[in-house]
C-alpha cells in the first residue's frame, strides 16, 4: 500500500482528503503545519506527500527543502495550493516540488498526478 | 677678440721674455759699462728698456685693433723693429768682447749670439717681415765692430771674468726659457686658433640664418643705417616694388622709392630717434594704379654697445584679408537691414494683431457691455466709453501683453495639471498593483472553503450513489454545480485581474483546432442536448494546426459556444473553422460560432463586451451567467493575438468570430505525430526530403516515440521556442540555409543544452558534425534500423532524467515534457 503524507493545517481540508485517499485504497497520514510534516516525512517515510504551500510555523515550501535535504529523490513531493498565480507554481517547482496542483483539487487530475509520480518512483 | 696669429705669437713670447730679457740686457749693459769705464752701454739700455716697454704697450693696442684687418702690415713692422732693437742690444756683449779682446766674454758673446739666434728664429716664425728685420743685426754685426773706433783698454781680469759668466748665464737662460716656451707658446696658439675658429663659425651661421631669414620671409624687410639709406633689403621687398638690390643700396627711402608715401619717411626719422611705428590696413594706390592695403611697422635696430643703429622696416600686402572682411562687414551690415525690416514687418503684424484684438474687444463689449467691462479693464484694453478714437496704442499694447501674461499662466497651470496626472498614474499603479494582491488573496481565500465544499459533495454523491439514495446524490449534484459555478466566476475574475495585471502567462504549442473544437463539444454535448440544439463542425479535412496556447483557446471557445447553447433553443450552434491566407497579410484562422438563438439589438451589442454585461439585463435573470465571460475571451483573445467579433439579429441568432493567427506554422511545417501519451519521449526530426523525412518519422514511430516533422530549420526552430525534445534528428540537406549552421545554432540553446542530436548527411565527416555539436553522424543512405538503433541508443528514458537531474541537483525538478497546467 502506498503511503502518502498529507500536510494540511485547515482542519476540514485535511479531514476531507484523508479521508477520500483512503477510500482510494492509499495509507495516509496528515500533518497540520510544515514542522510537522517534515517530522513525520523523516520518521515515517512515505511515498508521496501531498503538500499545502500556505501553512503555519513553516510554510509548505520550507518544509519541502528540508525534505529534499535529507531524502533527497526518493520521496515524491506534490504542492497543493489554492494559489492560481503562476509565480506560485514556480516557486513550488524551484522549492523541490514534482508537481503541482490547486484547490479546489480536480479528483481525476490529482490521481493521474500521483500515478505518475508513483510510476516514476517505481522507475 | 680675434688676434692676429703672428701679434698673439708675439705677445706670449713677450710676456714670457720680459724678466729675462731685462735682467740680462741690465747685467750686460752694467758690466759692460764697468768694464770700459763708460757711460754709453748703461743709456743703450736704457733706450733698449724704453723700447721693450712700448712693444708692449703698442702690441697691445694692435690686438685690439686687430679686429681691422687693415692694420696687419703694420703688426709685422712693429714686430720687425721691436726685434731690430731687441737684437741689437743683444750685441752689446760681442762689442764688448771684440773691443775688449778678452776670452771670457767672448765665451759670453757666443752666449748672447745664440740668444739672439733664438729670438730671431722665433719671431721669424711668427712673421717673414719681422724674421728678416731681426737677422738684419747678424748683418750689421761685422760692419759695426769694423766701424767702431774701440780702443783697447786694460781691466781687471778677475772682474771681466765676471761679467762673462754672468752674461754667458743670462745667455743660456734665455735659450733654456725660450725652448722651453716654445711648445707651449704653439699649444696655446694652437687652441687660441681653433676657438677662433669656432667662434667665426657660430658667428658665420648666425650670420647666415639671420640673413635667410631676412631673405625668405614673405614678408617685406629692409634695413636702414643712421642716415636712413638701405643697407639691406629682402627679395620680398624688391619683388613688390620691382627693383634690384643695386637700385636701393646706399640710396635714402626718398630717393630710390620716390612713390612711397611720406608716412614712411616720418617713420624712418622717428626710428632713428628711438620710436616705432605700426600702421594697419594703410591703404595706398601702386604705381599701376591698383589699390593695395599693406600692413606694415619700422622699429630702430641697435649696436651691441647700445646705440642706434638705425632703422627695420616690415611691409605686408594684405588686401584679400581686407576683401574678405570688407565682404564680412557687407553681408552683416545687409543681415542687419534684413532683421530690421522683419522687426518692422513683425512690428506692423502686431500692431494689425492688436488692432484686431482690439476691434473684437469692442464687440464684445458691446455685446454684453456691462459683462465684460470688468474683462476688458482686466485687460487694460477697454477704451474709455466718451473716447470716439478708441483705444490708444499704448492701451492696446498693455492689453495684448496681458493676454499674452494669461496664456503664461495658462501654460503653467496646464504644466501642473500634467504633473498632477503623473502623480496620478503612479498611485493608480500602486492601486493596481495592491489591487492584484487583493484579488489573489481573495481568490485564495474563496478557493481555500470550496476546496472543502466540493470535495465532501464529491463524497457525499459517491456515498449516496453507492447506497443507492438516489435523491441525496441530486441535492448534492445540485451542491457541485453552484460550488463549480462559483468557481468558475472567481477564476474568471482571477484571469481577468491576471490580464490586467499583465501576469497572465501563456504557453504555446501545436493545437489541432478540430480537436479542439470536437472537445468542446464533447464537454459541452449534454448542455446543447438539454436545450435542444444541434451542434455541428464545419472545418476541412486536413487538419489546422496552429501554434497558440490551447488551455486559453479552448477556455474562449468553451465560453462562446456556451452563450450559444445558452441563448438558442431547440435550435442550431454551427461551429466552423475555415483558414484565411489574405495576400497583403499573415494567414489567420477563423472560428466561427454560429447560433439561430434569440440574437441581439444593435443597442445590445455596443455594451456587449463591457464586464457584468449582458445584452439585456433580464437575461441574467432568464439565463443565468456572470456576464465575465465575454470580456474575459475578448481579452484573451488579443493577448493570444487575435480578435473577437459579432454579428447579431434580433431574433434571428448571432455570431461570434474568433480570429487567431496561424502563427508561422502551418500543417506543411511542423507535423506533430502523437502516439503515445505527453510523458512519450518526443523526436523532432529536421529534414527537407519527403521521402527521408517519412523514414524519419516510421523509425521514430516504430520505437513507440512521438515524433514532430519540420521540413525547414526556421519552423524547426519556432516550434523548439515552445517545446522542449528529447531527441532532434538532422538531415544537413536542408532547403533553408546551412545544415551545419543550423545544428550550431541547435545547440546554442540552453533547453538543448543536453539534447542528442542526430545529424544525416550526405557526406561521411563524422569530424565536422561532432565538433558542431552532434552526437551522431549518418551517412546516406540511412535505413530505418539504422536510425532507429541510433535513437534508441542516445535517447534517455524520462524517468531517468528525473532521476539524474534530483541527483544531480538537488531541490530542482526539471522533469521534461511534464506539462502541469493550472486546472481548476
Amino acid at each position: 500500500m502506498q503511503r502518502i503524507l498529507l500536510a494540511e493545517d485547515h482542519d476540514d481540508n485535511r479531514e476531507m482528503l484523508m479521508r477520500r485517499l483512503t477510500r482510494a485504497g492509499f495509507d495516509v497520514r496528515g500533518a497540520c503545519d510544515g514542522q510537522d510534516a517534515v517530522t513525520q516525512a523523516l520518521s515515517w517515510k512515505p511515498d508521496l506527500v501531498l503538500m499545502d504551500v500556505s501553512m503555519p510555523i513553516m510554510s509548505g515550501l520550507e518544509a519541502t527543502r528540508k525534505i529534499r535535504e535529507s531524502l533527497g529523490a526518493s520521496i515524491r513531493v506534490i504542492a497543493l495550493t489554492a494559489h492560481a498565480m503562476n509565480e506560485s507554481r514556480e516557486a513550488c517547482l524551484e522549492a523541490g516540488c514534482d508537481a503541482f496542483a490547486t484547490k479546489p483539487v480536480d479528483w481525476p487530475f490529482l490521481m493521474d498526478e500521483m500515478s505518475r509520480q508513483f510510476q516514476a518512483k517505481a522507475s | 677678440m680675434i688676434r692676429s696669429y703672428a701679434l698673439q705669437k708675439h705677445l706670449i713670447h713677450a710676456r714670457q721674455e720680459i724678466p729675462i730679457v731685462i735682467i740680462m740686457i741690465g747685467i750686460a749693459g752694467a758690466s759692460f759699462a764697468l768694464a770700459i769705464h763708460q757711460i754709453w752701454p748703461l743709456i743703450w739700455v736704457a733706450g733698449f728698456l724704453t723700447v721693450f716697454a712700448f712693444d708692449t704697450w703698442f702690441s697691445h693696442r694692435l690686438a685690439s685693433w686687430e679686429r681691422s684687418r687693415l692694420i696687419a702690415p703694420w703688426t709685422s713692422v712693429h714686430l720687425g723693429v721691436v726685434s731690430c732693437v731687441t737684437m741689437c742690444t743683444f750685441m752689446i756683449v760681442p762689442i764688448a768682447m771684440l773691443t775688449t779682446g778678452d776670452i771670457a766674454l767672448a765665451v759670453a758673446a757666443i752666449a748672447m749670439l745664440a740668444a739672439s739666434a733664438t729670438r730671431a728664429t722665433n719671431t721669424l716664425s711668427v712673421s717673414r717681415i719681422a724674421g728678416i728685420m731681426t737677422l738684419t743685426p747678424f748683418v750689421t754685426l761685422p760692419i759695426a765692430s769694423l766701424l767702431l773706433p774701440v780702443a783697447s783698454q786694460e781691466v781687471e781680469v778677475s772682474f771681466s771674468h765676471l761679467v762673462a759668466v754672468l752674461a754667458t748665464i743670462c745667455g743660456l737662460g734665455y735659450i733654456v726659457m725660450a725652448w722651453r716656451y716654445r711648445d707651449m707658446v704653439e699649444q696655446k696658439l694652437e687652441r687660441a686658433r681653433r676657438e677662433a675658429l669656432v667662434q667665426g663659425r657660430a658667428a658665420a651661421r648666425d650670420a647666415m640664418i639671420s640673413k635667410l631669414m631676412f631673405q625668405h620671409t614673405s614678408m617685406r624687410a629692409a634695413l636702414f643705417d643712421t642716415k636712413g639709406r638701405f643697407l639691406a633689403v629682402n627679395a620680398a621687398w624688391l619683388s613688390a616694388i620691382n627693383k634690384s638690390e643695386q637700385d636701393l643700396l646706399g640710396r635714402t627711402m626718398a630717393d630710390a622709392m620716390p612713390s612711397a608715401k611720406a608716412t614712411w619717411h616720418e617713420a624712418i626719422e622717428a626710428a632713428l630717434q628711438g620710436r616705432s611705428t605700426q600702421k594697419s590696413f594703410d591703404h595706398r594706390v601702386r604705381a599701376d594704379g591698383v589699390e593695395v592695403y599693406l600692413d606694415w611697422e619700422v622699429h630702430p635696430w641697435y649696436t651691441p654697445e647700445g646705440q642706434i643703429g638705425g632703422a627695420i622696416g616690415y611691409a605686408q600686402d594684405v588686401t584679400e584679408v581686407f576683401m574678405v572682411r570688407a565682404d564680412e562687414k557687407a553681408k552683416q551690415a545687409r543681415l542687419t537691414a534684413m532683421m530690421a525690416r522683419a522687426q518692422e514687418a513683425l512690428d506692423e503684424k502686431r500692431k494689425l494683431l492688436e488692432d484686431l484684438c482690439d476691434a473684437e474687444v469692442l464687440s464684445l463689449k458691446s455685446a454684453s457691455a456691462s459683462q465684460d467691462a470688468e474683462t476688458l479693464d482686466d485687460h487694460g484694453a477697454t477704451p474709455a466709453a466718451d473716447d470716439p478714437s478708441g483705444p490708444s496704442a499704448g492701451q492696446l499694447l498693455a492689453g495684448f501683453e496681458r493676454i499674452l501674461r494669461d496664456i503664461d499662466e495658462r501654460d503653467h497651470l496646464l504644466a501642473t495639471a500634467v504633473q498632477q496626472l503623473s502623480e496620478a498614474r503612479h498611485k493608480a499603479e500602486i492601486a493596481s498593483q495592491a489591487k492584484s494582491q487583493l484579488m489573489a488573496n481573495v481568490s485564495h481565500e474563496l478557493r481555500t472553503p470550496l476546496h472543502a465544499i466540493l470535495g465532501y459533495t464529491e463524497m457525499l454523491i459517491e456515498d449516496a450513489e453507492h447506497d443507492g439514495r438516489g435523491e441525496a446524490a441530486r441535492d448534492a449534484r445540485k451542491v457541485q454545480n453552484s460550488a463549480h459555478q462559483l468557481l468558475k466566476l472567481i477564476n474568471e475574475i482571477l484571469d481577468l485581474a491576471k490580464i490586467e495585471a499583465g501576469k497572465m502567462d501563456l504557453t504555446y504549442e501545436q493545437i489541432n483546432l478540430q480537436e479542439l473544437a470536437e472537445d468542446v463539444f464533447q464537454s459541452l454535448g449534454p448542455l446543447a442536448r438539454n436545450r435542444g440544439n444541434q451542434l455541428t463542425l464545419t472545418a476541412p479535412e486536413d487538419p489546422i494546426l496552429v501554434l497558440t496556447d490551447g488551455f486559453r483557446l479552448r477556455q474562449c471557445l468553451m465560453n462562446l459556444i456556451s452563450n450559444a447553447i445558452k441563448f438558442t433553443e431547440n435550435g442550431d450552434v454551427e461551429v466552423c473553422i475555415a483558414r484565411k491566407s489574405p495576400p497583403s497579410a499573415q494567414p489567420y484562422v477563423d472560428i466561427s460560432v454560429r447560433d439561430t438563438g434569440i440574437g441581439m439589438t444593435t443597442e445590445a451589442l455596443s455594451r456587449l463586451f463591457q464586464p457584468f454585461q449582458q445584452a439585456d439585463n433580464s437575461v441574467t435573470r432568464t439565463f443565468g451567467g456572470t456576464g465575465l465571460g465575454l470580456t474575459l475571451t475578448r481579452e484573451m483573445v488579443q493577448l493570444l493575438g487575435g480578435t473577437v467579433s459579432v454579428e447579431s439579429q434580433a431574433g434571428v441568432g448571432s455570431t461570434f468570430t474568433l480570429r487567431v493567427p496561424a502563427r508561422g506554422l502551418s500543417a506543411s511545417d511542423v507535423v506533430v505525430n502523437m502516439i503515445g501519451d505527453e510523458t512519450t519521449p518526443l523526436v523532432l526530426v529536421i529534414d527537407g526530403d519527403d521521402v527521408s523525412g517519412a523514414l524519419a518519422q516510421r523509425a521514430v514511430q516504430g520505437l513507440g516515440f512521438n515524433c514532430a516533422l519540420a521540413c525547414t530549420a526556421t519552423s524547426a526552430s519556432a516550434y523548439l521556442d515552445f517545446r522542449t525534445v528529447d531527441l532532434i534528428i538532422l538531415n544537413l540537406d536542408i532547403p533553408d540555409g546551412d545544415g551545419l549552421t543550423s545544428l550550431h545554432k541547435l545547440r546554442e540553446r540552453d533547453s538543448l543544452i543536453d539534447t542528442p542530436i542526430v545529424v544525416v548527411a550526405d557526406d561521411d565527416d563524422q569530424r565536422k558534425s561532432i565538433a558542431a555539436g552532434a552526437q551522431e553522424h549518418l551517412m546516406k543512405p540511412v535505413t530505418g534500423a539504422v536510425l532507429g538503433s541510433a535513437i534508441a541508443r542516445l535517447i534517455r528514458p524520462k524517468a531517468d532524467h528525473v532521476e539524474n537531474d534530483v541527483i544531480n541537483l538537488p531541490g530542482l525538478n526539471h522533469w521534461r515534457g511534464l506539462k502541469m497546467r493550472e486546472r481548476a
